[in-house]
């Protein structure tokens, strides 16, 4: 659906010093229907990609292309996208309903049906309750709530979300990770940055992943784990109404089991050995 | 066009419950409380000076409002990255801008109407006569503070603010005085000077032209060809001005 070429961009904070390359060379596509995490440390580069996805920033070199399936003209395009910037303020001044049907109406919503599903959407995002007040008393998580349906309630073909799960409470964050699995299922195609890598590995299938600018990773991330586990097994029994643990490599395995086996040991469990996404992107790093 | 309006619409709500519209109410207070004041120590026409002192504040006080909201128009947008979150919908960065200057010129129409209105019932409170002239004052006192905020969000798109608000207060000060210095003789004797005086004419706005205080109160009548003309000029320099404006803003890298 959208595709980076070459992507490299860099800042230069006084004219006498050096450029710093903020991105450098990223290549990497989204396709339809997939639930991409874009992970990446502080600073690696997540926010200033997406903004010139977004072209709000323009980049030295490279290009971004879309499918035709999101439109041809900037507006079909930015029809076809929902978009969630980091920390999002909003209009303090609005309430949470006047800012929804701000964005409503930018993207042609007819005004009855803009009513009707500003009210299933907070209803869904739990804000309801305070849709009449200004937004200037709203909490990080519920400005972040009200921000995510705003980016969603033209029903768009791709979400762009910009660390959509900070500012969150635990119980926000599953609701969060929840809805978008089910936006996801639907059909839409999500693009979601994040620094905290349990979060991507829970929700996505594929994960972008860079570093200080560059393209570390782009791919499955159970194909990653699965290249990056080292053939051991965990195996659990009873022996003295203990449960032992023990550990075993994938070439003792089945002698280890028919030991088990024969002796009439209560087998627990077996299960093989896969290091977590965080710590295999901790050595990728190294 | 459409969603121009839209922009226009919300940025008037939000603006119109900001601290903004407070403070218009303070200037009405401080404006009666200056103008009695004043012309109770005035010898002579009391009338005449409140409405002077009436039409200078509403004057004064669009254009610190224009550079102030013209200057963090786009910063404070981007701050709060509200900006972001409209540009990502299907609208152009033209018709977004627009949308935001219409929005916030109400500001400074009601500042306009408010004040002026106070300062003409206080004339005529103190015995003095209506006259249309005040309110073509007035109205072009608010043409003056638009083209200001144009010029405000113009230097805030490539300096950052505090040098806009100080580049728009240097313009605004230039645009007053550039017809006079035109015709002090030394400009006219010295064509090195005269040559630039005459280019800034033409890239300035003569800001002087459309300050009509001066009728209002000593004249109490002005040419409506010349009215006509000034009209004419204002809205040429300003549609030049907000197109070349439009040009840099979408050209602009917002990050
Ligand atoms: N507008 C900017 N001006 C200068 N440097 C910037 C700007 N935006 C981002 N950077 C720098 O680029 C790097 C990447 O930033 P960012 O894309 O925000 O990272 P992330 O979103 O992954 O945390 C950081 O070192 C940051 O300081
Ligand atoms: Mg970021």
């Amino acid at each position: 659906m959208i595709q980076f070429q070459e992507i490299s961009k860099s800042f230069r904070y006084n004219f006498w010093e050096k450029e710093f390359k903020a991105l450098d060379n990223v290549t990497f596509s989204i396709n339809e229907g997939e639930l991409v995490g874009f992970l990446g440390a502080n600073g690696a580069g997540k926010t200033t990609l997406i903004k010139i996805l977004m072209d709000f920033s323009r980049q030295d070199s490279g290009k971004v292309t879309f499918s035709k399936k999101l439109g041809e003209t900037s507006n079909q395009i930015k029809s076809a996208i929902g978009y969630l910037p980091e920390k999002a303020y909003l209009y303090q001044y609005l309430t949470g309903r006047e800012f929804l049907e701000y964005s409503g109406s930018l993207n042609g919503i007819k005004k009855g049906e803009l009513k009707n599903l500003i009210s299933i959407w907070s209803e869904r995002m739990q804000i309801a309750y305070a849709l009449d007040r200004r937004i200037h008393g709203y909490s990080k998580g519920m400005q972040q709530r009200l921000g995510f349906i705003s980016s969603l309630i033209h029903k768009p073909k791709i979400l762009i979300l910009d660390e959509p799960l900070s500012g969150l409470d635990p119980l926000g964050r599953r609701d969060f990770k929840n809805i978008l699995k089910e936006l996801n299922n639907d059909g839409i195609t999500i693009f979601f940055s994040s620094h905290i890598v349990p979060d991507v590995e829970e929700i996505c299938q594929k994960v972008i992943f860079i570093e200080k600018g560059k393209l570390i990773y782009e791919g499955s991330i159970d194909s990653l784990i699965l290249k990056n586990s080292n053939d051991l097994y965990k195996v659990n029994y009873i022996e003295d109404n203990k449960i032992i643990s023990k550990i075993i490599h994938e070439s003792e395995k089945l002698e280890f089991l028919s030991k088990l086996i024969n002796e009439k040991v209560n087998v627990l469990e077996i299960e093989k050995e896969k290091p977590r996404l965080e710590e295999i992107i901790y050595k990728i790093k190294a | 066009m459409k969603t121009t309006l839209v922009v226009s619409k919300f940025t008037f709500i939000e603006v119109y419950r900001s601290k903004v519209m407070t403070s218009i109410l303070f200037l009405a207070l401080g404006l009666i409380l200056i103008t009695y004041i004043a012309s109770e120590f005035a010898y002579g026409a009391p009338a005449k000076i409140a409405l002077d002192f009436g039409l200078g504040i509403m004057t004064l006080s669009s254009f610190g409002m224009a550079i102030f909201i013209g200057s963090t128009l786009l910063t404070k947008e981007v701050e709060q990255r509200t900006l972001y979150m409209i540009l990502s919908k299907p609208i152009s960065r033209g018709s977004f801008l627009i949308g935001k200057i219409i929005g916030l010129s109400s500001v400074l129409f009601i500042n306009a109407i408010v004040l002026s209105s106070l300062a003409a019932g206080i004339y005529i409170f103190l015995g003095g006569s209506w006259n249309n002239l005040i309110f073509w004052a007035s109205l072009f006192s608010f043409f003056e503070a638009l083209l200001v905020l144009i010029i405000a969000v113009f230097f805030s798109l490539i300096t950052n603010t505090a040098m806009s608000v100080i580049y728009s207060i240097v313009i605004l000060v230039i645009g007053h005085s550039l017809n006079e210095t035109a015709k002090i003789s030394f400009a006219k004797m010295n064509p090195f000077f005269n040559y630039v005086v005459k280019i800034g004419n033409v890239v300035l706005p003569n800001l002087y032209k459309l300050n009509l205080k001066d009728f209002v109160i000593y004249q109490q009548s002005v040419d409506t060809v010349y009215l006509v003309k000034v009209l004419v000029y204002f809205f040429l320099y300003t549609t030049a001005l907000l197109l070349f404006v439009l040009q840099i803003f979408k050209n602009k890298n917002l990050d």
